[in-house]
């Protein structure tokens, strides 16, 4: 019944553009211990700029690896993640301030990535972004691939489960069967972290790929192009980011 | 009848401890198994209309092998995987909740709906129509069953699971499945699935030491808020999420439990039903 279809696929999409809240993430109520943070040729990926599949958004890095922040450059310039606008004024374009804003925040919710600073830790083939908001504690995946980077959150938590217990850490956690329902990555258990298990970040980091494979493999990933054009140092280099306001500004 | 069941029952409660035993730790919360919906929904389900095949995408409509309910092929080059779909009618899940809805649905014997209207769509394309409520024949939840689509005796072994509910309205003389078929599809369970999560969304600004109703952050990190918050709420009441984030009933009784939430949500929006009316070609 093609029904069937058009309905779950629009509901999927639909709530997975507005409000993604998908449960195979790392969502952790409490700091997470990674070994080091990424540093010196680690961050070589990192010191360059990028563009969106479309064209029309560039983004760049800056900072260490201890506190680094994701820039965005769109036709206008620098775009407002500064000005991200409260739940009640989202969606909302009303004023301009707030509509630069809800793109900026379009953005970093495809780039599963903060507003403000993240730690990168080194990781397989690419780098984990850590990051905490309040008492939550998040990692997602910013994978390196030929000419470009991939970024995403979606976890195999079936095979996460697997780990924390072989590590020892199931006294953390909460194992949740979940129910697949033939589309899409088949994760039959789900995770509630209720602490962060001392072996977290060694998990995390030793099984990169294998856990994160339906952001590289999957479609659960956003795709940036390496850019010819050079990252701007800051936000001060206005030669640099106007250079790369200029090639998105030709995508249209 | 009974004693059987009673002997099956134990049977899996046999196996489910001897599965954790295995394990070696205490994996389960919940402590039930992710079947027991789909095992009760085979012997109440109905067959509606003929099955038939969809010509346009391909995708092949039979009979499931149990006889209770509708297999779909997907199509060839899709990576879907063959799902079986089950039709138990409200009246008998609930005959309260079904009175409820019918209500709702048709205040004063009459559905407004707007035709081509998408899921959250606020568009004026389309026509706005009615249906008198002498048109329904009967509300029906549908169940959609994958093989091996969950993991049972603690999370060991591979058992089917009900991996997504929907409510859907026949109407009289127009079958639900296969060629001339026309429903009427709510989005009222999606949203009961949601709403059934507002009372821990309460505790979200202690919880999670931000407000994620209230502070000016990306979707996703107020998102990791709630969704914390939901698997909590759904470990404790005998349900999983769904592919979306909606509650998922792992059990007859979470099912009631998600049901009883249907008359408290909303049926129409400025006048208009929060639905629409399907058209399989």
């Amino acid at each position: 019944m093609r029904t069937r279809n058009r309905l779950a696929a629009a509901a999927a999409l639909i709530l997975m553009a507005c409000t993604p809240d998908l449960q195979n993430r790392i969502i952790v109520p409490a700091p997470i211990e990674f070994g080091a943070v990424a540093q010196g040729a680690q961050l070589a990926v990192l010191r360059k700029a990028y563009v969106s599949e479309d064209g029309r958004h560039a983004l760049f890095f800056v900072g260490d690896g201890a506190a680094i922040s994701v820039h965005l450059v769109d036709k206008t310039g620098l775009m407002a993640i500064d000005k991200i606008p409260a739940p009640s004024a989202q969606g909302q374009g009303e004023s301009a301030a707030n509509e630069a804003g809800n793109e900026a925040a379009s953005q970093l919710d495809q780039l599963y990535l903060p507003a403000g600073a993240f730690a990168v830790i080194p990781a397989q083939q690419g780098q984990l972004a850590y990051f905490r908001q309040g008492k939550l504690s998040m990692v997602t995946y910013i994978a390196d691939q030929a000419g470009g980077l991939q970024f995403g959150a979606a976890v195999d938590t079936e095979l996460l489960a697997k780990l924390i217990d072989a590590e020892g850490g199931s006294s953390a956690v909460d194992v949740l069967p979940a129910v697949w329902d033939g589309k899409g990555s088949k994760n039959l258990q789900l995770v509630l972290f209720r602490d962060a298990p001392a072996a977290l970040g060694k998990i995390l980091t030793a099984n990169t790929r294998a856990l994160f494979h339906a952001v590289v493999e999957g479609d659960r990933g956003t795709r940036w192009q390496e850019s010819d054009l050079p990252a701007p140092t800051g936000l001060s280099d206005a030669a640099a980011i106007e250079a790369l306001r200029q090639k998105v500004a030709e995508a249209g | 009848m009974v004693a059987s069941r009673m002997q099956q029952s134990g049977r899996k409660l046999m196996a489910a401890a001897l599965g954790m035993a295995l394990a070696g730790c205490d994996l389960l919360g919940g402590g039930g198994e992710p079947d027991r919906l789909a095992r009760w929904v085979l012997p109440n389900a109905v067959l509606l209309g003929d099955a038939k095949a969809d010509p346009e995408s391909g995708e092949k409509i039979q009979q499931s092998p149990d006889g209770r309910g509708y297999l779909f092929m997907p199509s060839p080059n899709s990576k879907e995987a063959p799902t079986r779909l089950y039709l138990v009618p409200l009246a008998t899940v609930d005959p309260a909740i079904d009175a409820a809805v019918r209500k709702a649905v048709f205040p004063g014997g009459v559905a407004t709906y707007r035709t081509g209207r998408g899921i959250g769509d606020h568009a004026d394309s389309g026509t706005v129509e009615r249906l008198a409520e002498t048109e329904l024949e009967a509300f029906y939840l549908a169940f959609t069953i994958v093989d091996q689509s969950a993991l049972c005796e603690g999370l060991s072994k591979p058992c089917d699971g009900v991996g997504r509910i929907m409510l859907l309205g026949k109407l009289k003389g127009r079958p639900v499945v296969g060629q001339d078929s026309v429903v009427l599809m709510l989005d009222a369970l999606m949203s009961a699935s949601l709403a059934v999560f507002d009372k821990i969304m309460d505790t979200a600004p202690e919880r999670c030491g931000f407000d994620p109703n209230r502070d000016a952050l990306p979707g996703h990190i107020a998102g990791a808020c709630r969704t914390m918050l939901k698997l909590e709420w759904a470990h404790d009441n005998d349900f999983t999420l769904d592919q979306i984030g909606g509650a998922l009933p792992l059990s007859p009784e979470a099912l009631k439990v998600l049901l009883a939430q249907l008359p408290k949500g909303s049926f129409y929006e400025k006048g208009e039903l929060l639905g629409r009316m399907e058209k399989v070609q």
